[in-house]
């Protein structure tokens, strides 16, 4: 999945660079946000990681992202994000922005013996494009495979 | 042979044809020909139709306060209608954003040219057949036909070159 995305964005990137001989010229074009912010979620059950691939020239506001389940009964807490790079903004003051490759870790809870199952979740997220554009906050809703809970262990009665 | 080479043409103009509608000129393509019939409210809630300047060559600039490229541009785009007032042309500013932290950042740079608060309902790009990010300029000309559309920021050289065709007299 992950190697699919990096072809993937090496493709795109190679495209929005084709010259026009329109009015309207390449540097003026810009791939939609599904294109430039691609990502990859997965749970083990007990975490939630969401696997972000940004293209190069663009990044995310880690102040605009969020994740959140809909899902009656499993819960996500606190993301847990990396650090990211300090982007000055004359408005906003000091912002703190993601680029290129990061993980997201999201604590996941859920009825001790749930059964596999499809997770519904919610990820927000506002981004920019170095060359003067940015993409409106926008929310996904992603669909993620969730392992049966393990049986819980019982301890033999000494 | 040949039918293999002709059958590499089609895949290849296929490809071509899908990666050109995605790329190339995605927007453009679905935009209207004229100025399409909206109606928004300005910062004071009044409903402004864009008929309204009908006759006058328009700059249409899609723009947030939370874009920083859009902020940047607004000095650009107030000397624009500045230089051109002789020539009639009007800025009207589309916020794609809530009127309170428009009225907020109206106040504090005083923008002069009239802003419209379209939110982020998307339904007012929609109109003009863009989507994706802002800034997006638009320029009409005085017959209300749309001229161009440059998406990102807009600059000084650029700007007058695409306001060159709409700022002619018939």
């Amino acid at each position: 999945m992950l190697l699919l995305m990096k072809y993937s964005r090496a493709i795109a990137a190679l495209v929005a660079v084709v010259p026009l001989s329109d009015s309207v010229s390449a540097k003026d074009e810009f791939p939609p946000a599904s294109e430039v912010f691609r990502y990859a979620v997965e749970s083990d059950g007990a975490t939630l990681t969401v696997y972000w691939d940004v293209l190069p020239g663009y990044y995310l506001y880690k102040e605009r992202m969020g994740v959140a389940s809909t899902t009656p009964g499993v819960k996500l807490g606190k993301p847990c994000y990396p650090k990211g790079e300090t982007h000055h903004d004359e408005y906003f003051g000091n912002q703190e922005i993601f680029r290129d490759d990061f993980k997201v870790t999201v604590p996941l809870s859920r009825p001790a013996a749930a059964r596999e199952g499809k997770l519904d979740v919610k990820l927000s997220l506002q981004g920019c494009a170095d060359a003067g554009l940015c993409y409106p906050p926008t929310v996904w809703n992603v669909k993620v495979k969730l392992p049966a809970n393990a049986a819980p262990t019982v301890s033999p009665a000494s | 042979m040949r039918a293999l080479f002709g059958i590499g043409i089609v895949v290849i103009a296929a490809a071509g044809g899908f990666l050109a509608s995605r790329y190339w000129l995605p927007e453009v393509s679905k935009a209207p020909s004229h100025l399409p019939a909206l109606t928004l409210p300005d910062v004071e809630g009044k409903p402004r139709a864009l008929a309204e300047w009908k006759g006058r060559p328009l700059l249409i600039n899609f723009w947030a306060t939370w874009c920083e490229p859009c902020r940047r541009e607004i000095p650009l785009l107030r000397s624009l209608r500045a230089t051109h007032a002789a020539e009639g042309l009007e800025v009207i500013g589309i916020a794609i954003d809530f009127r309170d932290p428009v009225i907020a950042y109206a106040r504090q740079t005083g923008i002069e040219y009239p802003l419209l608060i379209a939110e982020e309902n998307g339904l007012a790009p929609k109109a003009f057949g863009i989507g994706g990010g802002i800034p997006v300029s638009v320029f009409v000309n005085r017959e209300g036909r749309i001229t161009a559309i440059k998406p990102g920021t807009l600059h000084a050289k650029r700007a007058e070159e695409l306001l060159r065709p709409i700022l002619q007299t018939p």
